[in-house]
């Protein structure tokens, strides 16, 4: 659990949230929050106990979830008003702010005309606090990402329309670029890149694609019904729906980079010599044989023998690169 | 333990928040949770109201030699007055959340501040096609760590701190006056004058192994240079010259390769079109070392041109990758 600094304004946001609403699902408190529904629970239980004295029923906070999944609030005892943001806070807007132009999200305009209309009733010195902070914290792009999603509202109308997207796509698996018709059903952020998932009319399979891998993108006038489910789980992390078609590797990581591959790599294992050894399924692609290369001989594919021969031969054809001219 | 704090803190919230006048001292004592002895209840409602002021909470103090002290929330510091949001911007600020919930220290900031202005429970419909999936695990006590360095920041505190550097086993004790925090790639990294090196440094949040505070009270430690940017400083250090190095680099983009380039921010590139359609580009007062980490994650496509002897540092490494993998692993 939270301690109790932060635990506060989370009790707050919920109390807030049900004073205007009145009655929520906990399973949105509980993702708005970004908490487990044990924990919000928790939360409403604690909630349930405070109050003033002498905590009769009247002076108790009136809060509990029902048997329908709802959160319910019933009285005023503790109605928090729209409260001033300290400057972390406000400081934090603008940061997801910088992260959604760096990432190209269509939304960034409508999100920095908010952000200005609630500066400009912040307290005078708690609006200057939070941008001499935001000034100070930062997101920070690679140079072939910073320009990169230009298709975000294309692939965003799109997915609303339920209309059929003909695109230009590099695989980084392949190296190769290849036109395709895709349904897009699902834009999917996470802490590294965004991605689009989509029916592939060129292989006949829901598939995943990079966002800033899409080279050019039309919308057509053809529609599509969407699934009823998905979950993008199923498509990205560790173990999508088709890891049966993933190959177990061990890689050998030196001493020299031993540290480097264990902070890289969470599930990697210190070895005896300073080093470290990595047993993953990974997908037997180019993209795995450049991050491979990427250690400059301080990764070393152990087994299967195939995966090891490709590195081999990709590592061979970049020194024959270098060799040229 | 952290439950019955924040009991108390929420018992005391609701008292001071219903509350028309200060509240005396004697009804702040009937809330649960405060001990009976007088000594023991000053100390623990100092830290309360401590607690509550960090959070932005403004607790004042009332009353003269005649009266008993009361308290009570200075309303014009308290309320935020109304802000009429398009529906445009309250899907906008939704969609913050989603996507700074995947970094740590913007997630919760960014959470608390819709909290507090009543914008949680509101999740418009608009933003259901996007998803974000958080990385399945997060590093224990790194939440904890940005918060501790954010506030010093914010504050000009210096922080003392245990730092395990890259490749070295040492540990080492620091003092540190943080300028500024950046993520990249997934990672935070301090910026600021370091004591023990008298420079200006960067340090891994991840790495550092403990860190506090130096100083007690609210008073500012140092002063950071004016109009320091985080962004101009990484800017620098990232990309532009380091370690005394200032040279251009000149890569070259095949075809294939050559919509990478369309993408490339920044004033400080120059292409040029060579014969068979590829592409070079000079790279202006680079920094060698992440400019060749970065060619090598992009593949067979692209290759450094100039300097001679950083094309050949490439082709050495590529050449221990082959080494490496010849025969049987030994």
């Amino acid at each position: 659990m939270a301690h109790a600094p932060e635990h506060i304004p989370r009790l707050l946001a919920l109390v807030r949230a049900l004073v205007s609403a009145k009655r929520l699902p906990l399973t949105q408190l509980a993702e708005e929050l970004d908490v487990t529904e044990a924990e919000l629970r928790a939360d409403i239980e604690l909630l349930s106990l405070c109050g003033l004295p002498p905590y009769g029923p009247d002076n108790l906070i009136d809060i509990q979830v029902g048997k329908d999944g709802l959160v319910r609030l019933s009285n005023r005892v503790l109605a928090p008003p729209p409260l001033q943001l300290t400057d972390e806070e406000a400081a934090g807007l603008r940061l997801a702010l910088k992260l959604a132009e760096a990432q190209g999200w269509p939304e960034s305009r409508a999100l920095a005309s908010a952000i200005r209309k609630l500066e400009h009733v912040l307290l005078p010195e708690r609006r200057e606090g939070a941008r001499r902070l935001a000034r100070r914290v930062g997101v920070v792009v690679d140079p072939d990402d910073a320009a990169g999603e230009r298709w975000l509202a294309l692939v965003q109308r799109a997915i609303a329309a339920c209309a059929s997207v003909d695109m230009t796509y590099y695989s980084d698996g392949r190296e190769a670029r290849t036109e395709r018709r895709v349904d897009p059903y699902r834009l999917v952020a996470t802490e590294h890149a965004r991605y689009l998932i989509a029916f592939c009319h060129l292989r006949q399979a829901v598939l995943t694609f990079r966002l800033d891998r899409i080279l050019r993108a039309k919308q057509t006038a053809v529609r599509f019904t969407p699934p009823a489910e998905l979950e993008p789980r199923d498509y990205l992390g560790d173990a999508p729906k088709d890891a049966a078609n993933m190959v177990a590797v061990t890689v050998k990581f030196a001493p020299s980079v031993g540290r480097m591959a264990l902070e890289s790599y969470p599930a990697a294992k210190a070895t005896a010599d300073g080093g470290a050894l990595l047993k993953a399924r990974v997908w037997a692609t180019f993209a795995f044989c450049r991050q491979i290369v990427a250690w400059g001989g301080g990764a070393e594919v152990l087994e299967p023998a195939g995966v090891r021969e490709m590195v081999r031969k990709y590592a061979r054809e970049l020194v024959t690169r270098y060799e040229e001219r | 333990m952290a439950r019955s704090k924040s009991k108390r803190l929420v018992d005391l919230l609701t008292l001071l928040l219903s509350a028309r006048y200060a509240v005396s001292r004697a009804s702040i004592r009937k809330l649960e949770g405060y001990p009976r002895g007088e000594e023991a209840f000053h100390r623990q409602f100092e830290r309360d109201k401590a607690a509550l002021r960090e959070l932005g909470f403004p607790i004042i103090e009332v009353g003269d030699e005649e009266r008993d002290a009361g308290y009570l929330l200075e309303r014009a510091r308290l309320k935020l007055p109304d802000v009429r949001l398009s529906p445009e911007e309250t899907v906008a600020l939704a969609l913050a959340r989603r996507i700074g919930g995947l970094h740590s220290l913007v997630g919760g900031n960014v959470r608390q501040a819709l909290g507090k202005l009543g914008l949680i429970g509101m999740a418009p419909d608009s933003t259901a096609g996007v998803v974000a999936v958080a990385p399945p695990a997060r590093a224990k006590g790194e939440e904890d760590r940005l918060r501790l360095i954010e506030g010093a920041i914010a504050r000009s505190q210096r922080v003392n701190l245990r730092y395990r550097k890259l490749g070295a086993d040492e540990v080492s004790e620091r003092a540190v006056d943080p300028y500024g925090l950046y993520v990249h790639g997934g990672g935070w990294y301090l910026v600021g004058h370091d004591h023990l090196r008298k420079a200006t440094r960067t340090f891994r949040t991840s790495r550092i192994e403990k860190i506090a505070r130096a100083t007690r009270g609210a008073a500012a430690d140092f002063a950071a240079p004016k109009d320091f940017r985080i962004e101009d400083y990484v800017e620098r250090m990232l990309w532009g010259g380091w370690k005394g190095v200032k040279g251009d680099v000149v890569v070259r983009f095949e075809p294939s390769d050559a919509w990478r380039i369309e993408r490339l921010a920044g004033a400080r590139i120059a292409v040029k079109r060579a014969a068979d359609g590829a592409l070079l580009v000079r790279f202006q007062r680079a920094n060698p070392d992440s400019l060749l980490a970065w060619v090598a994650t992009l593949g067979r496509g692209v290759t450094i041109v100039e300097p001679a002897a950083l094309r050949a540092e490439a082709r050495r490494s590529f050449e221990r990758v082959v080494r490496a993998h010849a025969g049987k692993p030994r």
